[in-house]
């Protein structure tokens, strides 16, 4: 390290300038894929949207 | 350049205070994970497992990791707004209550006084003068920061604030108790919602301890340690206020088949898979960075220790959220599965990144170099080694122990009786004792190193007054 008698940190070169406002693809498609999977999965497992139960779901897996 | 000084008396401190506070917790969770495995270890009612439980707890997440946040956010907070603390005094005053916090919390869970809700075990006298060193922390930080000589904001402050707001609301929100005597108090939430709230607290003290501080170390020490920027300012910003939202939304997948309303399960598991996203943000954004030159993790000692750091944060945000998930929970929740995931997330992210941070910061503030790069190697090796054994043996009698639990004979009755799950341990929870000496081993390498290089220092500064003087 080759830093020991800076005073102030330069915080210019914290940051890539030229990559500065990407958004991996793939990440992207997480992100977004996650919120629509987690706006699904709220209305297919709540009571008063689909009459699912965690009662209801118990007793089915009993009758195996 | 200028006549300024960065004055760092009080992070020295913090950081010697943590690294004392690390090796008595380290050490009383070698002999409570010994007591697992044979009764002769519990001595008398103060030295069994019931109690020493909540003091390793307690002494590792409060002592070693908040006393490590403490100091090295005082630490980042004149760094990044390049002017002195507002008040420095506070900030030496600060230091001291806090460890006579950590004394006093840790004498009252060997007696015994608890209110038993999980992470915030401290009675309410305890409690009050937890708030009154949060607003002390608080007041100085964020004065720092309105009262900034450097205009941009840097993605490490916003975690440190995200983390200075919401301890603050979750530690009292959590800690309403009605005292009845000194050391007795009563939740004024009385059954579920006691077990709601609770579990809100405990999910957000893991997200708001554990992550958010840590991210603010990990977006600072990974540029400076590695002379690589930081790939994506956009990417940092999108996962810090997606991981902020998201994260007070899902205490309640800890609550998974219990009474709790059927909806509130339903939401706490969706938000949960949702913050899947913003912390591969950060994971993502750790690798971009060093994929500009990966020879970093080979020339640069410390790289090592952020990049497997963050990417033991990529592999407990998965298995985090999948544990969420109603069938995994099923089979895993109750088990030593889940001792194996945390320490996964303490010993190999918080751990590892807490370690470099101070690895770069001892020789900063000392003027010197690391004592060794060939012991923090050694230091380096020997916990990850640890920690997969700890993290792995558990993850296979947790499955067991589930499975065992699930399974029946061909007339419906259990197979296996209580006891049998708990001796199929056995031979796990050995191994896990063994891999968490291994553990305490690399840190001991750790702290050497640390003291050798302070000791280094101190001789270097003497050397060179005496020069001046001569």
């Amino acid at each position: 390290m080759s830093n020991y008698n800076e005073e102030f940190d330069d915080l210019s070169k914290f940051e890539r300038q030229d990559t500065k406002h990407n958004l991996p693809m793939g990440w992207l498609i997480l992100f977004v894929g996650l919120i629509i999977f987690g706006i699904y999965y709220t209305y297919m497992y709540s009571p008063s949207f689909t009459g699912w139960t965690q009662e209801k779901a118990f007793e089915e897996s009993m009758k195996k | 350049m200028n006549d300024y000084q960065y004055d760092y008396q009080t992070v020295k401190g913090f950081i010697v205070s943590c690294l004392f506070w690390g090796v008595v917790g380290l050490l009383i969770g070698l002999l409570i994970s010994a007591q697992m495995w044979n009764a002769d270890f519990n001595f008398g009612e103060y030295w069994s497992f019931g109690r020493l439980r909540t003091v390793h707890t307690n002494v590792l997440a409060y002592g070693l990791g908040i006393g490590a946040e403490f100091g090295i956010f005082y630490y980042l907070v004149i760094r990044l707004t390049k002017r002195p603390l507002v008040f420095p005094k506070l900030a030496r005053f600060h230091l001291w209550l806090f460890n006579v916090g950590i004394l006093l919390g840790a004498w009252s869970l060997f007696m015994g006084y608890t209110q038993n809700v999980e992470y915030a075990e401290f009675e309410w006298p305890l409690d009050i003068a937890v708030v009154i060193l949060w607003v002390i922390f608080a007041i100085n930080v964020m004065g720092t920061i309105f009262k900034r000589k450097e205009n941009e904001m840097y993605i490490s402050l916003w975690y440190i604030i995200a983390t200075i707001v919401t301890v603050a609301i979750l530690y009292i929100v959590t800690n309403l108790f009605i005292p009845s005597t000194l050391t007795k108090s009563y939740h004024v939430f009385a059954g579920v919602n006691s077990a709601n709230v609770a579990w809100w607290y405990g999910h957000n003290a893991v997200g708001f301890l554990f992550t958010t501080p840590i991210l603010a170390m990990f977006y600072y020490f990974l540029p400076k340690s590695t002379g690589l920027p930081i790939y994506s300012h956009r990417l940092s910003i999108i996962s810090f206020w997606a991981l902020i939202f998201a994260y007070l939304w899902t205490g309640a997948h800890h609550l998974v088949y219990t009474p709790l309303p059927d909806w509130i399960q339903t939401l706490g598991i969706a938000f949960t898979l949702f913050l899947i996203a913003p912390s591969w943000g950060s994971v993502v954004n750790g690798y971009f960075t060093v994929e500009a030159d990966w020879s970093v993790m080979k020339n640069k000692y410390l790289t090592k220790f952020f990049i497997v750091g963050v990417t033991f944060y990529g592999l407990q945000t998965i298995q985090g959220p999948s544990q969420g998930i109603r069938v995994i929970s099923s089979l895993i929740h109750y088990t030593d599965w889940v001792p194996g995931h945390v320490h996964m997330g303490t010993m190999g992210w918080v751990t590892m990144v807490i370690c470099g941070s101070i690895y770069y910061i001892i020789p900063h503030i000392y003027k010197t170099e690391i004592y060794s790069e060939k012991i923090a190697n050694i230091h380096f090796w020997i916990v990850l080694i640890g920690q997969l054994m700890f993290s792995i043996t558990m993850w296979i009698t947790g499955v067991q122990q589930g499975a065992m639990w699930k399974m029946t004979n061909p007339d419906g009755s259990l197979k296996y009786t209580f006891i049998e799950t708990v001796l199929a341990n056995y031979p796990y929870w050995q191994m896990r004792t063994f891999a968490g000496i291994i553990f305490v081993v690399g840190m001991l390498f750790f702290l050497y190193n640390i003291y050798m290089t302070i000791q280094k220092g101190k001789k270097e500064a003497a050397a060179k007054l005496a020069t001046a003087n001569a």
